[in-house]
């Protein structure tokens, strides 16, 4: 891939910069129960990026906790490419907060690199402030223009990184009406063929920025080379190329030619080899966004069945729209996972509201829109396989867990659980329900079972009773059945006595197995004795021999309980 | 196509909470190699409503139809079971990692409309039980959806002896008309449970009007489900309570 002068511009903690809180509020934006985005504020009281939801409010119990709102993070966005596209016609958006344009046309339009990088800093900054309040204001937003894509937003990064200066630096001359914009982080250009130099001073690990959101091969890739006493990008650089393709393989050898500034691509991007793109005329031409959006999503759809009926799947896509009068907007999605269906179909909606406008938003279009294209610019083998960042949720967990919190907030808290194994003898002990709050839903690992030696052999009752009922067992003399201290049961049980239908012949019993359990606790020691009985039938006569309910009575204490039963 | 009032009109449509129809999928919910083969047309549709009842045992065959299921990625959501033995479920193998339990109290009925949207199957106890025009409204949600909604109505000790009454008859009921335990000795307290013959029937209301008569291991030996092979005494089948 060509290098060409890239302008890349990064909002750190985006979703939590969305929400229009200052940078002084201690707040988190949680999804699946783990924190994915925190302020400066809260990332001082220890709450960091993958905590979960319970242990970030036990380093803070005041912090604020908002669920993860893709929709809104898509729209505030939608204000800072606005801005962007006053610069330049062609974006490439890669997730919300993030965002590229190549620069040659518009650097010249606008007297330069550094000069264009502040004009959009100053607008970006003041569009912010003018949409989500004065708490926008104190957001670092990196702007970094380097030799292609991949190192811009390193560079970008680092932007965001400085510290603020106290003077805003040689910042263009601001319009008078707009409200006098807070000093933010300068943009950092790096010159031309100086890619390299300004890479190798930097941690080898910010080798995971290149593309965007962090992927798990490349973190462990650079861990590696941490570990190896490649501590900077400079020395990785400083290898040859031949050793370091031997040693680490493919992915090695990108990341090296990263080191050196030369773009590479995705490992298994490539351009789609025929033309796949699709387009629909949109006869009347629309005004009214929903129709837009509606027609889009079959196009999307239409899309998606002909990438899947070759295999691949689209990792970058442009989407064009055009309107009667002549406008059209142009820009380029860019995802590291696939787009699939319903990920185009919104990032189209995104891209149009702010250009068709909601009626509280500026039109920045005229007339209708007449077209719309879709172009796959990059396609990769679809694997089938979609991995979030943290091993994430698929869409069927998402659902059900939407489902879960309404009805949590429907009836409570403690009205949702789950079942979580715990490990005991008795069956009400084995399993304990949870609350939806304290239970890892991505953690997958199941728990090795432990021996418990005392327990009911399988297969364990289904039905296990949260009250006990105190039951009635005599022996065939009418006297109660009792466990000896040794283990010996008196007498073979003969009836039971469970509910209201009164007495029920024994057919068969098994047991009893004895439990002396924290013998050493004069408060908890529980000395049991459980016995699994199989009544006969009500109707001896008439009905089937063998059908019968089987039960799991506990003695403790010289009384009888039914635990559980066998369903 | 003129905007009149246009602020109103986003005034409105901001107040409405977009939500994404899901798609009632077509086709069949898988219920692995023993339960499938059971059903007329090879598995349970999507959207219908099921009934299990009878003699000691149905418990068992509601968990055992939501195992599949789950394992395949589907999340079960059990309305009002709080007396369910998770052991019992995890033996027979259902993914508990996919698998919630709501308590029941006065506002269920929404709580379960809630459920049917997020949810691919849905256990609710028959203790809980909606009037007509309530049971209408949920059953043809479901059937929308593309839910598979249950009712489990065991009869037996603590259990309640009114069958449920969901508006009409369900599309399936699985009746368990029969049951044999083995593994307990003659005397002495000799053994203990280890596999139990179910003799299911399964009528339903399209197609298998008749009913077909099953005999299942649920548990069987081996801790599983299967099919009963060995050809065992041929017992008389108790008719339906």
């Amino acid at each position: 891939m060509r290098s060409e002068r890239t302008l890349s511009l990064w909002c750190p903690h985006w979703p939590v910069v969305c929400l229009g809180r200052g940078v002084d509020t201690v707040a988190a934006v949680v999804s699946s129960e783990r924190c994915i985005a925190v302020t400066p504020a809260a990332r001082a009281h220890g709450i960091t990026v993958g905590l979960r939801r319970r242990e970030a409010q036990s380093r803070f119990p005041a912090v604020e906790l908002h669920e993860r709102d893709e929709t809104l993070e898509g729209r505030c966005f939608e204000i800072v490419l606005a801005e962007l596209e006053a610069v330049t016609a062609r974006l490439e958006v890669t997730a919300a907060g993030s965002a590229a344009f190549l620069t040659r046309g518009p650097s010249r339009l606008h007297g330069g690199d550094r000069a264009m990088a502040e004009l959009v800093l100053t607008r970006v900054s003041a569009a912010l402030v003018e949409h989500l309040g004065d708490g926008a204001a104190m957001w670092p937003i990196g702007v970094g223009i380097a030799d292609g894509p991949a190192a811009a937003s390193i560079v970008a990064r680092e932007a965001a990184r400085q510290r603020p200066t106290a003077e805003g630096g040689a910042a263009p001359p601001v319009p008078p009406k707009a409200p006098p914009v807070p000093p933010t982080v300068p943009p950092v250009v790096v010159p031309a063929g100086a890619t390299a130099q300004f890479l190798a001073r930097l941690p080898i690990e910010r080798l995971q920025h290149a593309r965007g959101e962090h992927q798990p091969d490349v973190v462990e890739m650079t861990a590696v080379l941490r570990r190896l006493g490649l501590r900077t990008i400079g020395r990785f650089a400083a290898l040859s190329t031949a050793d370091v393709q031997a040693r680490f393989g493919a992915l090695g050898g990108r990341l090296h030619r990263l080191a050196h500034g030369e773009e590479t691509s995705g490992p298994r991007e490539k351009a789609p080899e025929a033309d796949l793109r699709v387009s629909l005329a949109v006869d009347p031409p629309a005004e009214n966004l929903d129709r837009v959006a509606f027609l889009a999503k079959g196009l999307a759809d239409s899309l998606q069945a002909e990438l899947s009926a070759r295999g691949v799947a689209c990792t970058a896509l442009s989407v064009v729209a055009e309107t009667d009068a002549g406008d059209r907007i142009e820009r380029r999605w860019r995802q590291d996972s696939a787009l699939d269906a319903a990920a185009v179909a919104q990032r189209i909606r995104w891209q149009l509201e702010g250009w068709l406008g909601t009626g509280r938003t500026r039109r920045r279009c005229s007339g209708g829109v007449d077209r719309i294209e879709l172009i796959p610019e990059q396609v990769a083998a679809d694997t089938g396989v979609q991995q979030g960042l943290w091993g994430g949720p698929g869409a069927a967990t998402r659902r059900a867990i939407g489902a879960l919190v309404r009805v949590q907030s429907l009836m409570g808290h403690d009205a949702v659980t789950l079942p979580e194994p715990l490990g005991g003898r008795s069956p009400s002990e084995q399993f304990q329900l949870v609350p939806l709050d304290g239970v890892d839903l991505t953690d997958k690992a199941a728990p090795s079972p432990a021996p418990w030696p005392g327990r009911v052999p399988s297969p364990s009752p289904s039905r296990v009773w949260s009250t006990p009922r105190e039951v009635e067992v005599v022996d065939a003399a009418g006297a109660r059945v009792g466990v000896s201290g040794r283990g010996l049961i008196s007498a073979a049980p003969h009836r039971c006595h469970l509910d209201r239908r009164g007495w029920s012949l024994v057919r068969a019993w098994a047991g009893p197995w004895c439990v002396d359990e924290r013998w050493w606790d004069a408060i908890a020691h529980r000395r049991r004795a459980r016995l699994q009985v199989l009544l006969a039938d009500d109707e001896p006569g008439r009905t089937h021999p063998s059908t019968g309910e089987a039960h799991l009575l506990v003695l403790e204490d010289g009384r009888w309980w039914l635990e559980a039963s066998y369903d | 196509m003129s905007d009149t009032r246009p602020s109103d009109l986003e005034q409105l449509r901001s107040l409405i909470r977009p939500t994404r129809p899901v798609p009632a999928e077509q086709g069949n919910v898988d219920l692995g190699a023993v339960f499938g083969p059971l059903f007329p047309g090879g598995g349970v549709r999507r959207g219908t409503f099921l009934q299990v009842d009878g003699g000691p045992g149905a418990t068992s065959v509601g968990l055992a139809l939501v195992a599949e299921p789950s394992r395949n990625g589907s999340w079960v959501a059990v309305l009002g079971g709080t007396d369910l033995g998770w052991a019992a479920a995890a033996e027979l193998g259902v993914e508990l990692h996919h698998l919630a339990v709501v308590r029941a109290d006065s506002s269920w009925v929404t709580a379960l409309a809630a459920l049917i949207d997020g949810f691919d199957v849905v256990l609710v106890d028959a203790a809980l039980r909606p009037s007509a025009a309530q049971a209408r409204r949920l059953r043809s949600r479901a059937r929308e959806r593309g839910v598979v909604l249950m009712v489990l109505a065991p009869s037996g000790v603590h259990q309640h002896h009114r069958s449920p009454d969901w508006g009409g008859a369900p599309d399936l009921r699985l009746v368990v008309t029969g049951a044999q335990w083995e593994g307990l000795g003659d005397e002495n307290g000799w053994g203990h449970l280890r596999a139990r013959r179910l003799h299911l029937q399964i009528t339903g209301r399209r197609g298998a009007s008749r009913g077909r008569h099953v005999e299942l291991w649920l548990p069987g030996p081996r801790g599983g489900i299967e099919l009963v092979t060995s050809p065992g005494n041929v017992t008389p089948l108790r008719r339906a309570v």
